[in-house]
């Protein structure tokens, strides 16, 4: 049952189907596993293998329900509904797309496929986008755990409400302005097919997308355990309170720890010398880019894509956070 | 990759999904609210590799040319000659196969003794302010009075009634040295608010040299050293032991 048999062969040179390498790994694997487990136990190595599988475990449950809502989308959800819920006009969309993203209850990894899916049905790619970066920062799980880190400061809540929302919808906006259609992988028509069924359309949708962006959160994984390991830890302690140089660091250390937005307000409310500008700037950047999110877009979209599109929200991540910050909590701690 | 063989790597991820959380290592990795999310996902993971694997070995029973010949492997889209790579979904057998053969520990000593910092000393002759500013509960009944590390650390600072020093406490921590205990030892429990990304140490110091090797668990009896746990050492209180057994290393490695 391989390629080989089913398939006609285009050179005729030996080509291996996809299972006889999986066999392969698989036979290696095993064969090596005792020089496996010795790599693996030098040094920091278990540290990092042990952050490597914790990044992968907890991020798979959101995968799954935004793999999940994606092929409910490519199999349920006719074309039209999306162009009748959202306005024609961009201005507009953009602002309720991201608006939107308060319903989806998931973590940075689940929203990817989400938007891809949608812009699969016709929705206007900024306005995706949008949804896109405030699904993660602003949905209810997300804003309860901000408000269990940060009791003692209800504003962080709201601010972070406000900076997740405002940082979606202005790099929606910049982007109907400069993103260009060919900067995005071409789009397969996968599901319009009428003669599939629906099941068949929903089960082969969920399939393909979880393998393909599970590969990518695996780079992301394995970049997001190098940084933990080799970013020590008296550096994040020393950022410092002097406030520009703190809201940098915080929103590269967002950017390099790549933590699921439902638990980063935990992590920035131990940072006791930041001042809240600094911890609201990192809330800010880590639920809208980090490596593990680069690596699923790079995946998704298109490198082409990424290597604009996550600088440009890193930079208009780390603004807002810094603005919508002074204005609720002035400069100091 | 074709269907057959993603849907056998994502029967295999779930598989593991599910094997993990039953069995508890789960812990090791994540905060253990996470179990039911991972039941989940690890079931539909499996349902849906089984699925998709009776339609691909269905479709190929089929003679060739009734194939509804959808583009839904990114081999298939490789073959319709879209440029991308399709090769991601292979990466998923890196977890699956670390997970199989080396199923990672939780984490131990050598996150804690990475670069910690060691905390500033007052200059000679002064000393920082207490940070004590009003008394804690009253401890809860026991003699040694269980406690977790991070309830012990807490009172041990800020506690102005003094409570983990005039009585013993019972705790469980795995054993440290970093570079900030000299000839000591650290008494460490890692906290994590979602997984091992994220994880901080919780730790005393022992000013003693260590009867234990690092990552050794241990059931602690300890008082803390009075006023110990300044800036000069990073809010890092000192404790004296007075005794130590080893344990095996507890269900749930880290505090929530």
């Amino acid at each position: 049952m391989t390629d080989t048999q089913t398939r006609p062969v285009r050179t005729d040179r030996y080509r291996p189907g996809s299972l006889e390498i999986f066999g392969g790994i698989l036979l290696a694997a095993i064969l090596l596993r005792g020089p496996l487990a010795t790599l693996l136990g030098q040094g920091s190595m278990p540290t990092w293998a042990t952050v490597f599988i914790a990044v992968c475990v907890q991020a798979t449950p959101f995968l799954v329900l935004g793999v999940l809502v994606s092929g409910a989308i490519a199999a349920f959800v006719p074309a039209r509904v999306f162009t009748s819920l959202l306005p024609r006009n961009p201005t507009l969309a953009i602002p309720v797309a991201g608006a939107c993203g308060i319903a989806l209850p998931g973590c940075e990894c689940g929203s990817v496929p989400i938007a891809n899916r949608l812009m699969d049905r016709g929705v206007q790619p900024s306005a995706a986008l949008a949804f896109l970066l405030s699904a993660p920062a602003i949905n209810p799980i997300v804003l309860v755990a901000t408000a269990v880190a940060f009791q003692s400061d209800g504003r962080m809540v709201w601010a972070r409400l406000v900076a997740g929302l405002l940082t979606a919808v202005i790099v929606g906006l910049i982007w109907e302005r400069i993103g260009r259609p060919e900067w995005m992988k071409p789009r397969v028509p996968v599901s319009t097919d009428e003669g599939a069924s629906k099941l068949r359309t929903f089960v082969s949708t969920v399939g393909g997308d979880f393998a393909q962006v599970a590969g990518f959160l695996v780079v992301g994984a394995a970049a997001a355990a190098t940084f933990n390991v080799l970013v020590p830890a008296a550096w994040m302690e020393h950022i410092g309170s002097q406030l520009l140089l703190s809201v940098l660091m915080m929103a590269i250390l967002a950017f390099v720890l790549a933590l699921c937005s439902e638990s980063d307000a935990f992590v920035a409310a131990a940072f006791s010398t930041i001042p809240m500008v600094g911890k609201l700037v990192f809330l800010t950047v880590g639920p809208a880019v980090d490596v593990k999110l680069v690596a699923l877009q790079a995946g998704t979209f298109g490198r082409r894509f990424a290597v604009r599109f996550a600088p440009l929200t890193f930079v208009i991540a780390a603004s807002v956070g810094l603005g919508v910050g002074l204005l609720f909590f002035g400069s100091g701690r | 990759m074709n269907k057959e063989t993603r849907a056998i790597v994502i029967g295999m991820l779930g598989g593991l999904l599910l094997a993990i959380t039953l069995s508890g290592k789960f812990t090791s990795y994540v905060k253990p609210g996470f179990r039911p999310m991972l039941l989940i996902a690890g079931g539909v993971l499996v349902v849906l590799a089984i699925v998709s694997l009776v339609m691909a070995l269905r479709d190929d029973a089929r003679p060739a040319g009734e194939h509804e010949h959808l583009p839904e492997s990114s081999e298939d889209l490789a073959h319709v000659g879209h440029q991308h790579s399709s090769r991601a979904p292979w990466l998923m057998l890196a977890p699956v196969l670390v997970l199989l053969f080396v199923a990672p520990p939780a984490l131990g000593a050598d996150s804690v003794d990475r670069g910690i910092n060691c905390g500033t000393p007052a200059p000679a002759g002064t000393t920082y302010a207490s940070r004590r500013v009003q008394a804690a509960d009253p401890l809860p009944v026991g003699d040694p009075v269980p406690l977790t590390m991070q309830d012990f650390v807490q009172r041990s600072l800020y506690d102005t009634a003094y409570s983990t020093v005039t009585t013993d406490i019972e705790v469980e921590a795995f054993v440290s040295r970093s570079n900030c205990d000299g000839a000591g030892y650290s008494l460490v429990r890692l906290k994590i608010s979602c997984c091992a990304a994220d994880a901080i140490a919780i730790r005393a110091h022992v000013d003693a040299p260590p009867q234990y090797p690092s990552d050794t668990w241990v059931r602690a009896v300890i008082r803390a050293v009075k006023d110990s746990g300044d800036q000069g050492d990073n809010y890092v209180p000192t404790a004296t032991v007075i005794s130590l057994t080893p344990i095996i290393q507890p269900a749930d490695p880290y505090l929530t």
